[in-house]
């Protein structure tokens, strides 16, 4: 077993080396193959779809792909037909320290999807995680993926999602990242068709010595497309965030209209918040904005909270938690939404 | 028939109508924004006036091109350097051999420094009186309006001719408080403990490649101390004119205002055109004291085959001010990102920039800040035009260090983008690494707002005079921070680049 360190999560446009952000050291160490016992996949992987969106985009890096055919211990692949919610719980422990999975999602024409992934730890055993997901989202179709992280404190966890949106169609994706000391997260999108839409929502909460590396890459190829990123999270202790984001507008996307925006909390004054929002522009007909804010908490809106009655630290966490609430609204199970919430709270107040 | 096939057989309808229907609509808008955007011709190469004349290229002594050794104790020894000095410069090109182009930013693979001649001394020596400099120099700077300049409005001049600087001459009334403006050789001659100590302190050599390059064979720039407590009322100016072809030019400003003391300094630069590569690696390195304030300014406007990898930087104490103002117009690729250093509690920074990328440029501009103390403030406001195929890209560092408590930040940086062929990229990062900080940046990119230009066109304006009224408005708060005449050069020059582009 070889310990060449992999990099991955390089920025489409370079900037100073010194500053250690154009790329971000990746952790996955388990180079064994292992059965995940948890639950079997469902439907067969599409090569020629892996093939089609590998030439696309190579999610966090060639070798992180590499890894995760290699070793791929559960594979998905749906085809969406009616507009049931699917939901897979995946959760890690002792019996199953290693999960790579690929998912494949096409949803044909006109159809409406919405797939939940939840990877939890069910106990303090450190596991990785290395998986996959690609999208296609026919013209007029809609799709809403789900993707929630809650691995311990010792896991490792790598996420690629790479997907293609059609004409008139819309790919909404709501990440919560509330786990894993090391998370990597990669998302690509093609807006190909016309008036193609891509809405990203996305909440977290590092704490202890956790190291986020959030990373996503829109490219607006049709007409009139139109995306957003949202992400909104908090940092305490140690914790350290980067997050990167490109709206690219190629030569041809006449009329889009694309935005990031990004809020970081920061609670302690050990966290350390990085962000390099990139905007890269190639078609003079588009409107593109970002904004990149962070600091700490509103005095007035603690001290209004405060003066009803609320503690510091139980006001902190209703405004923290406020903060994710468009991203905890795009999970349709109500249970599980609740317990997210309590969570973000309980960490807050823990503190 | 099953249920499921009349489903899809429905599903099929609709798709069809939902298609016919879009490409119905896809024409409908095509034709709709083609409307708005109306054909513009572009002229690609146009007369930049006095900026473009060339003098014959007379020199007295011309370093072969290339870089080494040799070359290096041959500068130090024409200029009668002493030793500390050379050590400085054989120290640099060590360094220089040992680091790669970045790996990020413009190619600069078409830069060659086997082509490029490190020192041109022209025929002439450095003189207080205009009427001593020889008549083509000369020419060339009354063209341009410094000498002019000099008399209404500046309280020092320096002109730098290539590789040395031709002209210095300061007000009588600032050398009685004490201030002190001269070329740098001189500096080196007369003030050996004060640049023993300061010199490539704040721009070290290791910075990167082309600082390197900076030191290992500079020659020329200004040197500026202000003692404490005087305020310098009036700008002093170094104009950088390269005449020959396939030179280098890498002037040293080295300013230092001491406590209490303030000072506005304009800095200007062009060139001819010529086809093969020019190189301009400056350094300047500030210094700026408790309570001092510093104002510097830049109008840079090199011809389009300039490779301009310039490096600025200031080391600002305790509630000291820098403002930065920076224009950039010519070169083919600029690679410049002034940095302020805020080492003193309650030190401020202030960059405004604007850069006007045209055909076949690549103007990778910014700025650094880094907050070092508590209390460090910090304001990033910038304007990137492209048009042509021109690539403007917007690149910066905001970084706030550990226990600099009560900081605030902000940046807001907007790109204009005349046609779809050019580039407009912003590409900041922002590093924080406390809590207690303010910070907010906010970045636009996009076309000129149709609607600005149908109110102004309802109020009586052409097409064309409204958009050279929108584009100058947005560079207002550039030209709105530079001394009036600047301000009127600034204005022309964007004239002279709009032309063609607009209308």
């Amino acid at each position: 077993m070889s310990d060449k360190m992999i990099r991955g999560n390089t920025l489409p446009a370079l900037t100073w080396r010194w500053m250690d952000v154009n790329d971000v050291e990746i952790k996955l160490k388990n180079k064994d193959i292992i059965p995940y016992t948890a639950l079997d996949g469902v439907g067969k992987i599409d090569e020629r779809m892996k093939q089609v969106f590998y030439d696309l985009d190579h999610g966090i890096s060639e070798e992180v792909v590499r890894m995760n055919n290699e070793q791929c211990n559960l594979a998905n692949h749906w085809e969406i037909s009616d507009n049931k919610p699917i939901e897979l719980k995946l959760p890690q422990s002792k019996e199953n320290p290693l999960l790579v999975d690929q998912n494949q999602i096409v949803v044909p024409p006109l159809q409406n999807g919405t797939v939940v992934l939840y990877n939890f730890s069910e106990d303090e055993t450190r596991v990785e995680r290395n998986s996959t997901v690609l999208i296609d989202v026919e013209n007029d179709a809609e799709m809403t993926l789900v993707l929630i992280q809650r691995l311990n404190e010792k896991s490792v966890s790598n996420v690629s999602v790479v997907a293609r949106v059609g004409d008139g169609a819309r790919l909404n994706l709501a990440t919560v990242e509330l786990g894993a000391g090391n998370t990597v997260f990669h998302y690509m999108v093609d807006m190909e068709g016309f008036g193609a839409e891509s809405h990203v929502k996305t909440a977290y909460l590092g704490s202890g010595n956790d190291r986020l590396d959030l990373f996503y890459h829109v490219r607006h190829i049709g007409e009139e497309c139109i995306s957003d990123i949202q992400v909104n999270g908090a940092l305490m202790d140690h914790a350290v965030k980067s997050f990167r984001g490109t709206i690219d507008f190629v030569e041809g996307c006449s009329g889009s209209d694309g935005n990031e925006e990004e809020f970081a909390i920061l609670l302690d004054d050990t966290v350390r918040s990085i962000a390099v929002p990139l905007l890269l522009a190639n078609e003079d007909d588009i409107v593109g904005n970002h904004a990149a804010s962070a600091g700490q908490i509103d005095d007035e809106q603690l001290f209004y909270l405060m003066s009803r009655g609320l503690s510091r630290k139980e006001s902190e966490g209703l405004i923290v938690e406020s903060r994710m609430t468009p991203t905890f609204d795009q999970i349709p199970d109500q249970e599980l939404r609740d317990d997210l919430r309590r969570e973000v709270h309980q960490r807050i107040l823990r503190r | 028939m099953t249920k499921q096939n009349i489903d899809l057989r429905d599903r099929e309808r609709i798709l069809a109508e939902k298609a016919a229907k879009r490409e119905v609509l896809k024409e409908a808008r095509r034709k709709e924004r083609a409307e708005k955007i109306k054909e513009r011709t572009y002229v690609e190469e146009f007369d930049r006036g006095v900026y473009d004349i060339k003098n014959p290229n007379k020199y007295e002594i011309m370093l072969s091109k290339g870089l080494n050794e040799e070359i290096v104790r041959e500068i130090s020894a024409i200029k009668e350097e002493p030793d500390w000095m050379l050590e400085k410069r054989l120290e640099a090109l060590a360094i220089y051999k040992q680091l790669e182009d970045p790996t990020w930013g413009p190619d600069l693979s078409e830069l060659n420094m086997d082509e490029i001649a490190t020192y041109i001394r022209p025929k002439a020596q450095m003189e207080s009186n205009w009427q001593e400099v020889p008549d083509e120099i000369r020419k060339t700077f009354d063209l341009l309006g410094i000498p002019e300049a000099e008399l209404d409005y500046l309280s020092g001049v320096g002109a730098q001719y290539d590789s040395e600087v031709v002209y210095h001459n300061m007000k009588d009334y600032l050398s009685l408080q004490g201030v002190v403006y001269t070329d740098f050789e001189s500096a080196v001659e007369e003030y050996p403990e004060i640049l023993q100590e300061y010199f490539g302190t704040c721009l070290k050599p290791d910075l990167h490649r082309y600082s390197a390059l900076h030191y290992a064979v500079w020659s020329g720039g200004s040197f500026v101390y202000v003692p404490e407590g005087v305020e310098v009322d009036i700008p002093l100016q170094s104009y950088f004119r390269m005449n020959a072809p396939g030179a280098g030019q890498f002037e040293h400003t080295l300013i230092i205002v001491e406590k209490g003391a303030s000072l506005h300094f304009i800095e200007g630069c062009s060139a001819p055109r010529y086809n093969t590569i020019n190189l301009h690696a400056g350094g300047v390195e500030l210094f700026v004291k408790e309570d001092a304030k510093l104002r510097y300014s830049t109008i840079e406007n090199w011809s389009r085959n300039m490779y301009n990898l310039n490096s600025k930087r200031a080391i600002v104490d305790k509630n000291g001010v820098i403002e930065w103002i920076s224009g950039s117009f010519g070169s083919r690729v600029s690679m410049l990102y002034p940095a302020s250093i805020l080492v003193g509690e309650g030190a401020r920074s202030e960059f405004t920039g604007i850069s006007f990328a045209g055909a076949g440029q690549t103007l990778d501009t910014g700025a650094q800040v880094v907050h070092k103390a508590p209390n460090t403030y910090s304001t990033v406001e910038t304007k990137s035009i492209s048009k042509g195929g021109g690539q403007a890209v917007y690149r910066s560092l905001v970084q706030v260090d550990e226990g600099a408590y009560g900081c605030k930040s902000n940046t807001d940086c907007q790109s204009l983008m005349l046609d779809s062929h050019s580039r407009g990229d912003t590409i900041p990062t922002i590093i924080l690494k406390n809590d207690d900080v303010d910070f907010g940046h906010e970045a636009k990119i996009g076309r000129i707002d149709d609607q600005a230009i149908f109110y102004l066109m309802s109020r009586g304006l052409s097409e064309e005079e409204a958009k050279a009224m929108i584009v100058r408005g947005f560079a207002e708060p550039v030209a709105k921070e530079l001394p009036l005449e600047y301000a009127v050069e600034m204005n022309e020059l964007i004239n002279l680049e709009l032309k063609g582009a607009i209308g």
